[in-house]
């Protein structure tokens, strides 16, 4: 632990950009737990890279030639994975067809997969993918799909999953989460459907909306599920859900108010995510972010949070979960998100503009959790759809 | 058969990567066999988070007419060394729920669950599949005309969540550095256990409507004694007030004392002064009302200054009770910044 002697830590905005580009290119084999989820692993990293500017040069035509091509390739990646069906799968580990790109058709074994879908769409934006090759159709189907008869959402297709447990373990708030925002995205695209369909859904809605208000803790906060622990990103996904499906049958008072409580007093203006616990740089991402939505303002000492952030900074680049950790994209991204988020606040803050240190990270959409410049492309690529 | 560009290629070892190549070979051929067995095994000791592997796994299992009891105690090594992984809680709940488990295998599999816990007590998939394995099997036991779960055993449970908020007590034995025994205590601040708690005494089946709210404040009182600053238990007594509409004043006079300083208290309790200002607030006089914003304005400015903007956002919220007119140019301005934030 090195973060006492650090209250003025630098940004390291080199080493940043150099370890996603590193993992970009190659993961060490102790990743291999990531396998089924490469497609999130990579969003962490190019988003990793969209918050410090690094794809500024696609928007002012100015990109070179090696880094297009580097681009061009992830995007064919990316819709290598897309499921002719509908949806995306987190991973290329189950293609069998060794003669070129698979274009197969997803086997029983090999679905599509809800997150792998919401990080694979917010990658094609952030590398300003042309949308064209979307399947919005199968999309809105392969959501629908995944929708337990409860209200929540599963990682792959009900029909994929025969033997799963019901209700299953992970068909929890992380899952609704993505799935409303993959239907926020169908919404932008205005995919018809008929009148049936449009029913069905409002019905699929209301029930996430129930689903959602019963997965608030006596604490205040959200739990994963009904009845489970209240936790900061569970609660993050509970409270941006709501406001995408336009629910507000919560009591969001004391969803603040135990928002409100995580950033730890005793500690240098980090996160925790539950009573108890210690600080992890995650939480300040899904606490921050969080109250941002649920009250419009961010109401922390962001300020002391952004300092304890930084002195959590890798030597090597990158973020662990706290210092001194190995870092990780997962951890790595979120510490940028929550530093842009934070420098956004005081910048509105301070009239003069000074004061603070100037990290000169893109700004954030809390809600779509992406930088709002790849928000905007998105809403324009899907609205031409 | 990996594009050569793919974001964040793993340099996967030659023993995954030819497992893999195994792997996929079986299932193109739907294989299901004993070997599938061995080899998913082998996969998952590799990468306990492949789910497309645990899946087939279960299938094969199913084909082949496994003894799943077996299974289950396979998955009792790989949870205690994989704590944090979902794939294996997932299929150690997909195997229980095929085994439809008579009672004496559901005390197993809690002990189980409970042993899991003392290395790691405040481990969230631990707890959610406790919480699961209870909500589960207890409402099923209704649709079979009887609670699987007697009184007795809700009783145990309630004895065991004690022993885990009990600071000077000891829940277990633990491997220390050196391969030796040690004692592992309970803890007050572990608010799974409280939350463990809310669900056996006030929430779940049987027990609604017949809670003993006094007994719960008053065990709550004790934990608050013993750790002043201690979120959870104030959160729990707060949870308790508000689910049971007590007035807080109701139980302030026993809060009073952590709102001032003692000799070995150099700052009042920040959450007993937010209770003061409830308190004082759900009276709805305006004299009481102000007095409960002073209060706000106190911890932002002197006893919590870290949350210094949420605190003067209470106090501003609760000002609009006496100043509706005010109040009105608040919303606004909030209903404004929502619009910014979800434009």
């Amino acid at each position: 632990m090195q973060s006492t002697s650090s209250r003025q830590s630098t940004f390291k905005r080199n080493a940043h950009v150099a370890y996603f580009r590193r993992c970009l290119q190659a993961m060490p084999s102790k990743a291999t737990e990531g396998d089924g989820n490469r497609m999130t692993l990579g969003y962490f990293c190019v988003g990793g890279l969209d918050l410090l500017g690094y794809f500024e040069d696609v928007l002012e035509g100015g990109e070179d030639e090696a880094k297009r091509k580097t681009r061009d390739s992830w995007i064919e990646w990316v819709w290598e994975m897309q499921d002719p069906n509908g949806g995306f799968r987190g991973s290329s580990y189950m293609n069998t067809d060794k003669a070129g790109p698979s274009t197969s058709a997803a086997t029983p074994s090999n679905p599509a997969h809800l997150p792998s879908t919401y990080t694979a769409i917010l990658i094609l934006g952030i590398l300003r993918a042309d949308l064209s090759r979307l399947n919005r159709r199968g999309l809105w189907e392969f959501v629908n799909s995944c929708q337990e008869p409860d209200g929540s959402y599963a990682t792959l297709p009900l029909s994929a999953t025969p033997h799963r447990p019901k209700p299953s373990f992970e068909s929890d708030a992380r899952m609704v989460y993505c799935a409303s925002v993959i239907r926020d995205w169908i919404r932008f695209s205005g995919l018809e459907l008929s009148e049936q369909e449009r029913r069905a859904d409002e019905v699929a809605v209301e029930k996430t909306r129930k689903w959602i208000a019963a997965c608030q803790t006596w604490e205040g906060g959200f739990g994963g599920r009904p009845g489970l622990e209240a936790q900061g990103g569970t609660t993050y996904c509970c409270v941006t859900a709501a406001s995408l499906l336009g629910s507000t049958s919560f009591d969001s008072e004391s969803a603040s108010r135990w928002l409100s409580q995580r950033q730890v007093s005793d500690g240098e203006g980090g996160f925790q995510g539950r009573p108890g616990k210690d600080e992890d740089v995650c939480y300040s991402f899904w606490c921050g972010a969080a109250m941002r939505v649920l009250t419009g303002q961010s109401m922390f000492d962001v300020s002391a949070n952004s300092q304890a952030l930084l002195g959590a900074q890798s030597p090597i680049g990158g973020f662990g979960k706290a210092a001194g950790e190995f870092p990780d994209p997962f951890h790595s991204y979120l510490a940028l998100a929550a530093l842009a988020m934070n420098e956004e606040t005081l910048i509105n803050e301070s009239e003069s503009g000074s004061g603070s240190m100037i990290l000169d990270l893109q700004p954030l959409d809390p809600v779509w959790n992406v930088t709002r410049n790849t928000r905007a492309y998105l809403e324009s690529a899907l609205a031409r759809l | 058969m990996e594009p050569a560009d793919g974001l964040v290629p793993i340099m996967y070892s030659e023993e995954y990567s030819d497992a893999m190549s195994y792997f996929r070979a079986i299932v193109t051929e739907n294989e299901k066999s004993a070997r599938v067995l061995e080899l998913t095994e082998h996969i998952i000791r590799l990468n306990p988070a492949h789910y497309t592997v645990w899946q087939y796994r279960f299938s094969t299992l199913l084909h082949l007419e496994s003894d799943l009891l077996a299974e289950l105690s396979l998955m009792n090594e790989f949870a205690s060394q994989n704590l944090k992984s979902y794939q294996v809680w997932h299929h150690r709940l997909t195997l229980l729920t095929h085994l439809n488990p008579d009672l004496a295998l559901l005390k197993k599999e809690i002990a189980f669950i409970h042993e899991s816990l003392i290395p790691d007590a405040k481990n969230y998939h631990t707890w959610s599949y406790l919480h699961w394995v209870y909500t589960r099997f207890s409402s099923l036991g209704e649709e079979m005309g009887g609670n699987r779960f007697a009184e007795k055993d809700w009783e145990a449970e309630r004895g065991w969540c004690d022993g885990m908020l009990d600071s000077d007590g000891v829940i277990g034995k633990q491997e220390g550095d050196e391969g030796e025994d040690v004692l592992v205590n309970g803890d007050g601040r572990n608010n799974s256990a409280w939350g463990w708690r809310w669900y056996l005494m006030v929430s779940r089946e049987g027990v609604r409507g017949k809670t003993d709210v006094q007994a719960e404040i008053d065990y709550t009182l004790k934990q608050i004694e013993q750790i002043p600053h201690n979120a959870s238990a104030w959160n729990y007594l707060r949870g308790l007030h508000t689910h049971f509409a007590i007035p807080f004043s109701q139980t302030f006079p026993q809060l009073e004392t952590y709102t001032s300083t003692t000799e070995t208290r150099a700052k009042p309790v920040p959450f007993a002064i937010e209770w003061e200002s409830d308190a004082l607030a759900q009276t709805g006089s305006e004299e009481e009302v102000k007095r409960a914003a002073g209060l706000l304005l106190d911890l932002a400015d002197k006893w919590d200054v870290m949350r210094r903007t949420y605190w003067r956002y209470r106090r501003n919220e609760l000002l609009k009770q006496v100043r509706p007119s005010k109040a009105s140019a608040n919303v606004e301005q909030a209903e404004k910044r929502t619009a910014t934030v979800t434009a």
